[in-house]
């Protein structure tokens, strides 16, 4: 599954408004399958991040706000809802595969807390089997998208 | 719009119906389906050997390459085209036929907000209790989904790369 966590949302609504802050940046990470995000998921400690040595930087890789990142945003008269595409994100393994474990299960997008493991897990995507890509070689995410929808 | 490539086979740009004040680029089911399902059936008959005179290049659907290759270094620019290909070639031949007929004739279910790869995953699970009917609800809603992103890439890599799409509901037949 696909969707936002319930921090995600209550913080989408006090960004709406409340006038909460929005991140400078956002971050999307990668993570194991060691625990699957859902929507009650609140930080990214609470996940298990790939390896950081071959490839992988700890935090994952950083978004910023705007129409240069977040690319094609979509209002769907049909489906009664809202989307917002991300651009196309890519990993390069280096030295070795990308993780030492099975690989990437999960992507998550974060705030930018600074201590990195109390950034919220704002939307997740499963990316259907475990994911990992040997020395030389690029995993890359396309099409990964934030609906509202109704309900 | 600043028009940056033009190319044969498959003009996303032209489907668009028109473009509002504040750039959103207005475009009708009605049109955007069967268009681009058409252009879909075309490739994956095709099979790797789509012509230039078919809008191929290298055998890939042209529309699909980032030719100008605006992302980051390492994003391989026929990658999009590879993926969506490959996804859409997997597909049942009958969920193109399913996907452009109105909603109405499908299961009374209400359709769950998946990925376009989860729906497929799920209308192919070996589980009995999975209905006939709902299998190919979500064959249908992932042929929709797959026409839907194949459109906006080809529309993002014809244009500046930046999009505000409205997806106008003149027909409520396409929805999931």
């Amino acid at each position: 599954m696909a969707g936002w966590t319930n921090r995600g949302k209550y913080l989408a609504l006090s960004r709406l408004f409340r006038g909460g802050t929005i991140p400078t940046a956002y971050y999307v990470a990668l993570v194991r399958s060691t625990v699957a995000p859902a929507a009650d998921i609140n930080t990214l400690s609470e996940l298990t991040q790939l390896s950081t040595s071959t490839g992988y930087t700890s935090g994952g890789i950083s978004l910023t706000p705007g129409a240069t990142d977040f690319d094609v945003l979509t209002e769907d008269d049909a489906n009664d809802r809202g989307l917002v595409q991300i651009k196309d994100l890519v990993w390069t393994a280096s030295g070795g595969n990308l993780d030492s474990g099975a690989g990437a299960r999960y992507a998550v997008l974060t705030d930018d807390n600074a201590t990195e493991g109390s950034r919220t897990v704002e939307e997740y995507w499963d990316l259907t089997s475990d994911r990992n890509v040997s020395d030389g070689q690029t995993l890359t995410l396309q099409d990964c998208e934030i609906r509202i929808n109704e309900s | 719009m600043a028009t940056r490539i033009v190319r044969p086979g498959f003009d996303a740009r032209s489907l668009v119906d028109a473009v509002a004040d504040d750039g959103t680029l207005r475009v009708r089911l009605s049109v955007v389906y069967p268009a681009t399902i058409a252009r879909i059936r075309e490739v994956i008959a095709a099979g790797d050997g789509l012509t230039r005179e078919q809008g191929g290049e290298r055998g890939l659907p042209a529309e699909l390459i980032d030719a100008e290759h605006r992302g980051h270094p390492d994003v391989d620019p026929l990658g999009a085209a590879r993926r969506l290909r490959r996804l859409c070639r997997r597909m049942p031949a009958t969920a193109w036929d399913d996907a452009l007929l109105p909603r109405e004739g499908f299961a009374d279910v209400k359709t769950p907000s998946l990925s376009p790869d989860q729906y497929v995953l799920a209308a192919s699970a070996d589980d009995d209790r999975i209905d006939d009917r709902i299998r190919r609800l979500f064959f249908r809603a992932a042929a929709l989904e797959y026409a839907r992103l194949w459109f906006t890439r080809a529309l993002k890599n014809q244009l500046e790369g930046q999009l505000t799409i409205a997806l106008i509901a003149d027909d409520r037949g396409f929805r999931l």
